[in-house]
């Protein structure tokens, strides 16, 4: 019994420590850039105090620039980092995540060629990233159940799928180079130029998704024993399969139409929530969802304050970070029990 | 009661399974046994729907089993696979899995849950490693899991193919005495694939002979050993000797003795 209690809290401890880290980057995402008020003052505009003067400007730049973006990368990360846990127990291959596996670049491709052939039609963009993103994921699944393919098969033809859809883009973007304002900070992932306008229709995307995925930790679980067992415990494995890359597609599409190409926040971060909580995917998502988050939040804080003044994609950041962790994972998994 | 029905099943065109009827009784230990390759495995996916009989039918208490809604067939009936998939997560965590089929769309586990699963855990004797992770486990140890999880489902039927597969003998003792213990205890039907016919002439209340996809012979261990069938199938020679009232077997490549 004690075993399960300090379980228990520590679980607590690390659900409760990953909000509390959120909120205090969210709160530094907001008041630190390349100009810079502190969270004192924050909290004194927050409150209805002076807006006039510099203090106008201040608070302008929360509202229009900074309190969007920081929204923008708490959604993008905990929407990719879910997506990446679900695909992970999905595939049953801890190397698998949206932009290993070409969901996120088939969301970039449709992005691109909504933006090319319908310009006017910016709210779509999500519907068509979550169309590129489900047929992507679809792709692998079909290569996945088809059997007798390996963990590292799976992910050299991710690779594969992944670079065909990179050549659409950049062919889209030889062919109709206005199609997408910012499109070098699209293709690396970055959030700068993001408004409350342009975040709004993806945001309820995520949202919905999220709720949804949250209560996928037992279906998770299951799917994770192997197609017969799962069968046998009641479950209908390929309807759930099948929404939850629904599910999964929505929540990278969604990210993907805001914040461009981000990489390996879906790898990462289920790892080190495993890492920290264990396997059970009930406690998996909620904590990727923070952990996530917090993440990118805090990666795209750096990405502004490191170089000041100037600034780097947050993307650029998270692929120096995720990039020696994909090794890292490769070489842990063939010393083990990869396949 | 399970019971197969004139059930017939082809791969790639050719005739498998045929004409195979057969009644697992209530509360009883039914072992199939048979050559490599004479259809046991795909009996054992055809009694659990994994597979659909292209004729005939299995029954459940006298009804289709087709007509069972995939929770309710769980709820009835649990499968222990073959060369099942060892999960990365806790003891405690796969035995909870055992009660999906209990649980409705995002319901917390309720209090029955966590007794059932509590309860499974201490038959299996699972108990002392239930915050092991299953991968860490010994063979012995996770056949006893995975028992635990299909009895934390609570199905009256418990299908196991091959339990005892690549375990060491005294593995494969302790799997089958626990195999008795929920048959005795708990009145479980047990239906078993076993490949050890020492074991299941020991454990079986009935043995069912497969050969060519159909069954050759079937009845308690002293009318299969008096009909030949495990000589015929296995093309073995089979012996039988007592020893302070306990029968034991042995088996040999040499021609049947009854030909």
């Amino acid at each position: 019994m004690p075993a399960a209690g300090n379980k228990h809290r520590r679980t607590i401890l690390i659900l409760s420590g990953s909000f509390v880290l959120l909120l205090v980057v969210g709160v530094l995402g907001v008041c630190y850039g390349s100009s810079s008020i502190s969270p004192i003052d924050l909290w004194a505009l927050m409150a209805g105090g002076e807006t006039k003067g510099s203090a106008g400007t201040a608070q302008a730049i929360i509202v229009n620039i900074r309190l969007p973006r920081v929204l923008g990368a708490v959604l993008a990360g905990a929407a990719l980092a879910v997506a990446g846990a679900i695909i992970q127990a999905v595939l049953n291959n801890p190397l698998a995540s949206p932009n290993i596996i070409g969901v996120n670049t088939g969301a970039g491709v449709a992005v691109l060629i909504t933006a090319a052939l319908f310009p006017a039609l910016g709210y779509l963009l999500p519907v068509a990233a979550f169309v590129g993103a489900l047929a992507a994921a679809l792709i692998i699944l079909a290569i996945s159940v088809g059997g007798g393919v390996s963990k590292l098969t799976l992910v050299l033809a991710g690779i594969a799928i992944s670079t065909v859809f990179t050549a659409g883009m950049n062919t889209i973007l030889i062919v109709y180079p206005d199609a997408y304002v910012g499109s070098g900070t699209f293709l690396v992932g970055g959030l700068s130029g993001l408004t409350l306008h342009k975040l709004l229709g993806p945001a309820g995307y995520i949202i919905v998704a999220l709720v949804l995925a949250l209560f996928q930790g037992r279906t998770l679980n299951i799917i994770t024993l192997g197609d017969v067992t799962a069968q046998s415990l009641g479950m209908r494995v390929a309807l759930r399969r099948f929404f939850l890359i629904v599910l999964a597609a929505m929540l990278a599409g969604a990210a993907v139409s805001f914040a461009g190409l981000l990489g390996f926040v879906g790898l990462i971060v289920p790892h080190v929530v495993r890492f920290m909580l264990g396997s059970d995917n009930r406690l998996v998502l909620p904590a990727s969802a923070l952990i996530g988050a917090s993440f990118v939040t805090l990666c795209d804080l750096l990405a502004r304050v490191v170089f000041a003044p100037y600034e780097l994609p947050v993307g650029i950041l998270m692929a120096f970070i995720g990039g020696p962790f994909f090794i890292l994972l490769i070489v842990r998994y063939r010393r083990s029990n990869f396949e | 009661m399970i019971e197969a029905r004139n059930i017939a099943f082809t791969y790639n065109h050719a005739p498998f399974i045929e004409g195979f009827s057969h009644v697992f009784d209530t509360g009883s230990i039914a072992t199939i046994v048979g050559p490599n390759g004479c259809g046991k495995s795909t009996v054992v996916k055809l009694l659990t729907r994994h597979l659909k009989p292209q004729a005939g039918a299995v029954l459940l208490d006298g009804e289709n089993s087709e007509h069972f809604g995939t929770r309710a067939l769980a709820r009835k009936v649990a499968l222990l696979a073959q060369n099942t998939h060892v999960p990365n997560m806790e003891v405690e965590q796969l035995v909870q899995c055992g009660r999906f089929p209990h649980q409705t769309f995002a319901a917390p586990v309720s209090r029955e849950d966590t007794r059932i699963v509590s309860e499974a855990l201490e038959m299996t004797g699972a108990k002392p490693f239930r915050h092991k992770n299953v991968k860490n486990l010994s063979g012995g140890e996770r056949q006893k899991v995975f028992l635990a999880m299909a009895l934390a489902q609570d199905a009256d039927i418990i299908v196991l193919d091959e339990p005892t597969a690549y375990l060491d003998i005294h593995a494969c003792y302790d799997v089958m005495q626990l195999v008795c213990r929920l048959n005795e205890q708990l009145g479980k039907t047990i239906i078993m694939v076993l490949h050890d016919l020492q074991l299941a002439l020991e454990y079986s209340h009935e043995i069912v002979v497969m050969q060519g996809g159909s069954i050759l012979a079937s009845g308690n261990s002293e009318e299969v050993i008096a009909s030949h069938a495990i000589e015929d199938a296995f093309r073995i020679s089979l012996r039988r000797f007592w020893e302070d009232g306990h029968p034991y077997y042995s088996f040999s490549t040499q021609a049947t003795a009854h030909k």
